[in-house]
């Protein structure tokens, strides 16, 4: 039981750490904003548009996205 | 005999004989029930608890009678705990003995 | 009862034990009828002369569970539960009894209504808090045991929420988010199972603990 709760420990630490690398290697997280802004999630959710797992109307400079409002 | 103090002794019994000579379970039980009124089932248990603290040690012998059996033997921790558990009776029962005066 | 009964009748009281200990125990008892037999005794006089398996069996486990980390699961959450029923149930009997041991005691004619109702009332607010204290220990037992399951299976969600996004064979950009979402995933599982796991010792503390108060309130109502 001890075992198993260091195991457990260790993997929570470790897959935190790699989840955080690629999080910040994405691009998700805006480095010049400090945070995660519109303009950097965007791309997420058009994709998960595309694959249609959710259908989030978001607004965006492009034309040619789908699901997407134009900005103006 | 009461139940409490049965259970207090019967350690110091089953380590003192073991003591004397390593034994198989069914000869251990025979010789303490023999002297003490305990139903023998509730012995094994004590072996199988003084085994998990390290006082005893378990070991398989052929017999000429048979299978091979399992042996109890003490260990140096066995050996100490024996002692400590005889003066603590030797003291305990020479208190007694002056209140019961 | 014969050989085959009493070992039987020993392992089933044995649930709950390792199962080292549990064949141990058996083997121990297998090997003194063998030899028994050899010796010539009868299976029935063995038997009789082992005694009752059930109190073999009680005996046995006070014995080799003292200090043990057993963590079998299934029992571990009957018994825990068992013993808060228990210890209530003894708690209210208790109760019982002292509310007519001391109804016995006031043969005081003149203070008889008032003294009884008096004793009564403090014995039932006793009673009142129990009862309440009971239902707050299950409850906070229940929450938490619910929060880790919850992190468990959003752990689990997530990981396989960016394992499809994976799957889709996205950018760059998907791909780095649903990696992260992977292992992010893994860790709120683990942290889910290391919240289960806590919860349950937490549970045990609070179990203990409030049979220690119920043990206290008992000393205060003789009074």
């Amino acid at each position: 039981m001890k075992k198993l709760m260091i195991i457990l420990t260790i993997l929570f630490f470790l897959s935190s750490m790699i989840s955080a690398f690629f999080f910040f290697n994405s691009g998700v997280f805006d480095f010049n904003a400090g945070h995660v802004t519109n303009d950097s999630i965007t791309p997420v959710i058009q994709n998960l548009n595309q694959i249609r797992f959710i259908n989030i109307k978001i607004p965006v400079d492009s034309e040619e996205c789908f699901n997407c409002i134009p900005k103006n | 005999m009461d139940t409490q103090l049965k259970k207090g002794v019967l350690d110091l019994c089953v380590l003192k004989i073991l003591e004397k000579k390593d034994c198989y379970g069914y000869e251990l039980v025979q010789s303490i029930s023999k002297n003490v009124q305990i139903s023998e089932g509730t012995l094994y248990p004590i072996l199988r608890r003084l085994e998990k603290e390290g006082c005893l040690e378990k070991y398989f012998q052929e017999s000429k009678e048979g299978p091979s059996r399992k042996y109890y033997g003490l260990t140096r921790k066995g050996k100490q705990k024996s002692k400590e558990l005889n003066q603590e009776w030797k003291e305990f029962t020479k208190k007694v003995n002056e209140i019961l005066k | 009862m014969n050989k085959k009964e009493f070992l039987e009748k020993l392992e089933r009281n044995l649930k709950g034990l390792s199962k080292e200990d549990t064949k141990e125990i058996l083997d121990d008892y297998k090997e003194h009828f063998k030899v028994g037999l050899k010796k010539k005794r009868k299976e029935s006089e063995i038997v009789e002369s082992l005694g009752n398996p059930k109190e073999i069996a009680l005996e046995t486990k006070k014995e080799l569970m003292g200090d043990k980390e057993n963590f079998d699961f299934p029992s571990s959450i009957m018994r825990f539960f068992f013993d808060i029923g228990r210890v209530s149930k003894k708690a209210w009997k208790k109760i019982k009894g002292d509310v007519s041991h001391a109804q016995k005691k006031f043969k005081d004619r003149k203070n008889r209504n008032y003294r009884r109702w008096k004793i009564f009332g403090l014995v039932s607010l006793n009673i009142l808090v129990m009862i309440w204290i009971l239902i707050a220990f299950y409850a906070v037992v229940f929450s938490l045991i619910v929060v880790g399951f919850s992190l468990i299976l959003s752990g689990l969600a997530a990981i396989a929420f960016s394992i499809f996004i994976l799957s889709n064979n996205p950018g760059f950009l998907m791909k780095n988010f649903s990696l992260s979402g992977v292992f992010a995933g893994i860790s709120v599982t683990c942290l889910g199972f290391l919240w289960t796991i806590g919860s349950f010792y937490s549970g045990k503390g609070l179990s203990w603990l409030v049979k220690k108060y119920m043990q206290s309130t008992k000393r205060w109502t003789r009074k």
